[in-house]
């Protein structure tokens, strides 16, 4: 095998595949629908968001200034308490009636009815126009919650804030290891895994299906028995997966400095990191994981790909590509339930050998690392036999294409293929 | 010959599911040569090539190109135009050729130089920079044979060049075929229409179903096979023909005649008795052409219930009676 060909067959693949308009396209529309996904919602909220007057109507519960002070304290908030005001059980009726006559008549968007409860001490219920705002039903429920357990605790010398912060209590998993001690566990190991999933899936449904394309595209152009004279089969194949891979990783490339730049300058010139605050990113930082996380990222990426190329080398169509590529990025999808299986039982035999099967282990070698750090040679060498698994499908898929290509138009049938393998 | 065979087969053998689309094929293309693989279509000679690439493993036999076993040892000397051809088509034309140039082994800027310096000589310089669709069919085709020799391969090998190209781009196509001839490559040009291309060669093969039916140089291969023929234009009686000294076979159509003559006949002998029979306005003595070589050895009933024959576009074609 030359280089120097694969060389030549990679430069101008990565030329064509870059200088294509879909190219150009995604890279720039791409991270902007994501932006768009980040920013709408939070953008409409903010630039259209009802002012919502709501009257605090406190049927005998004599918390109810309480209750409307808590809503106010609220920063940020679309709220406006127009009034509070104490009722006696009869006046109750009478009011309720009003109120609901100028809700109808929307000088008034809701009230909030609190009422004496054995059980709960305060009942709250909230009666307006809309009742779908489901961060206005928390903030309520909250509020209402809050004072209530303060009136119960008032006298019994309990503190109230302890008693939140017992509620409220997880318990801490810190992993030890002969590198020392390391917090997380569990979710980290979970939502690492997670991210890397999705990661590997979204970008090897786009990316191998072009990988697929640009194949199959080949057989269209009648150019490649003209190639296939001055090229092997091997080394066009291989030339033409490198060109592709460098583009969409090129691609890849762009989008996550966008996502950098966008995170460290306009996430928080909009001050939107808030909504995010739920998944600790610094987690992720950890070098040596994020060095594996690359890793198995960049070689599962390689490996899904060569699948498609070497489905695509049997296909001539891209309708057909579809219909035999999906059973083979199965093992994906699958790994994801073995991921759950690895995180609990990361020692057992089943779960070291399923990190070693190449169309797995990415995700659970992953989540592995994660979780219980396996002994070095373990992880490198399921990197090495997913390296060997995908020099391998190279292989084939160069054999296959060349078969395909010069034997007939149809795609040959399983036995052929095998006998084709074990004859090449 | 001192020189040896730019391309030599031993007993080749490539099957297709059991069945020998070359069969034990012994073949010898002396250097320097312009060599037409003929046969109609079908017969193998797109196999032959293929193997002789090395773009398929013969099953049996031996293949030397450019005296070596490998032919992807030799691949940067061979310069190839295959019948199934294309452009990328998005691809500028400029860097599309200097692309087909990098693998067949130039550097990359000297591919660059001959490519601009190949489209200026075929009067495609403004069109450099051109998606290569933009260009016409006829355009095109100029650019794979550019892609074909841009190399200055020692072998180049044409399948069926011809096929789809107007009268005034088959003259330039042959213009440049030749040209490369001289320059000292081997050709090797394969046709299913015989008369296309045994203009221009010196060396023939004659391929159908697989073997090898003629092999050798062009004048050898007439001399040795078929007759002379001799056309006349005459007046005289019906009849007159009949019983001439030498002939073989008349084929008369009244004003002309067509005299197929025995291997060894006297033409001046027979000459003589055509004057005193009748009134001759012109003769002239012809060479077999391939395709009546051909039929003469493959034709009707040569093999079985099929046969050659030919259309009124003078393609050899292979007749095979439903009866």
């Amino acid at each position: 095998m030359s280089a120097t060909q694969v060389i030549n067959i990679a430069r101008r693949e990565f030329i064509a595949k870059v200088r294509s308009k879909w190219f150009i396209i995604g890279t720039l529309l791409v991270p902007f629908f994501m932006s768009m996904w980040v920013f709408i919602p939070n953008l409409l909220a903010r630039a259209d968001v009802e002012q919502l007057r709501i009257v605090v109507a406190d049927v005998g519960t004599g918390s109810g200034s309480q209750i409307a002070d808590r809503l106010r304290e609220i920063d940020d908030f679309t709220l406006e308490i127009t009034a509070v005001r104490s009722l006696t059980k009869s006046q109750a009726a009478v009011a309720r009636t009003s109120l609901q006559q100028q809700i109808v008549d929307e000088s008034l968007d809701g009230y909030l009815l609190l009422e004496p409860d054995d059980e709960l001490g305060i009942r709250g219920r909230y009666y307006a126009r809309a009742t779908g705002n489901i961060v206005i039903i928390s903030a309520l429920e909250r509020a209402v919650r809050r004072v209530a357990l303060e009136d119960y605790l008032q006298g019994s010398g309990l503190q109230s804030e302890r008693v939140n912060a017992l509620v409220s209590w997880d318990l801490e998993a810190i992993t030890v290891s002969a590198e020392g001690e390391e917090e997380g566990g569990f979710r980290r190991a979970y939502m690492s895994t997670v991210v890397l999933a999705m990661l590997l899936y979204m970008t090897v449904l786009i990316g191998g299906q072009q990988m697929g394309n640009s194949i199959i595209e080949e057989k269209s152009t009648r150019l490649i028995e003209l190639i296939l004279g001055a090229v092997t089969s091997t080394e066009f194949i291989s030339g033409k997966i490198l060109g592709v891979l460098a583009a969409s990783l090129l691609q890849l490339a762009i989008w996550v400095l966008l996502s950098v730049l966008v995170g460290l300058f306009v996430l928080p010139a909009l001050a939107v990191g808030a909504a995010m605050q739920g998944t600790d990113l610094m987690e992720f930082l950890d070098p040596t994981l994020l060095f594996y996380f690359a890793v198995l990222y960049l070689l599962g990426y390689t490996f899904y790909s060569v699948i498609y190329a070497a489905a695509a080398s049997t296909c001539t169509s891209s309708e057909e590509l579809q219909q035999i590529a999906f059973p083979l990025v199965m093992p994906m999808v699958l790994s994801l339930m073995f991921v759950f299986y690895a995180i609990t039982n990361p020692a057992t035999l089943a779960t070291r050998l399923i990190s070693l099967f190449p169309p797995t282990t990415p995700l659970v070698m992953l989540a592995r690392i994660n979780v219980l750090r396996p002994p070095l040679w373990e992880i490198w060498l399921g990197i090495l036999l997913l390296l060997a698994a995908t020099v391998a499908l190279v292989w084939v898929a160069a054999k296959m294409f060349r078969f395909t290509l010069l034997m007939s138009g149809k795609r040959p049938s399983l036995s052929a293929v095998v006998r084709l393998i074990r004859a090449a | 010959m001192s020189d040896p065979p730019a391309l030599r087969t031993i007993g080749l053998v490539k099957e297709f599911d059991g069945v020998a689309a070359v069969n034990s094929l012994d073949l010898e293309v002396p250097t320097g040569s312009v060599f037409g693989l003929m046969g109609p279509n079908g017969s193998g000679k797109t196999t032959t090539i293929r193997t002789c690439l090395g773009m398929y493993v013969p099953d049996r036999g031996e293949v030397q190109l450019l005296g070596a076993r490998d032919p992807l040892a030799v691949r940067y000397r061979v310069g190839y135009l295959p019948e199934e051809r294309g452009l990328y088509p998005k691809m500028q034309v400029r860097e599309q050729l200097a692309f087909l140039g990098t693998i067949r082994g130039l550097r990359r800027g000297e591919a660059n130089r001959r490519a601009a310096a190949w489209l200026d000589r075929l009067g495609l310089g403004d069109r450099s920079k051109s998606a290569t669709n933009e260009l016409s069919k006829g355009l095109q085709q100029k650019v794979q044979f550019a892609a074909a020799v841009i190399h200055e391969p020692e072998l180049l090998v044409l399948d069926e060049p011809f096929t789809g190209l107007d009268p005034v781009n088959t003259r330039l196509l042959k213009e440049l075929i030749l040209e490369q001839s001289d320059r000292g490559c081997t050709v090797i040009l394969s046709s299913h229409r015989m008369e296309q291309v045994e203009a221009m060669c010196n060396f023939v093969a004659l391929i159908h179903r697989g073997d090898l039916v003629l092999n050798g140089a062009l004048k050898d291969v007439r001399a040795a096979h078929g007759h002379s023929t001799l056309a006349i234009r005459y007046d005289g009686p019906s009849g007159s023909l009949g019983n001439l000294p030498g002939v073989a076979k008349v084929n008369d159509s009244g004003q002309s005649a067509r005299l197929e003559m025995r291997a060894g006949a006297d033409t001046q002998a027979l000459l003589r008795v055509l004057l005193d029979r009748l009134t001759l306005h012109s003769f002239s003595s012809e060479q077999p052409s391939m395709e009546e070589i051909f039929l003469d050895k493959v034709g009707p009933g040569a093999d079985g219930n099929a046969h050659m024959a030919l259309t009124d576009e003078g393609e050899l074609v292979r007749q095979v009676e439903t009866s």
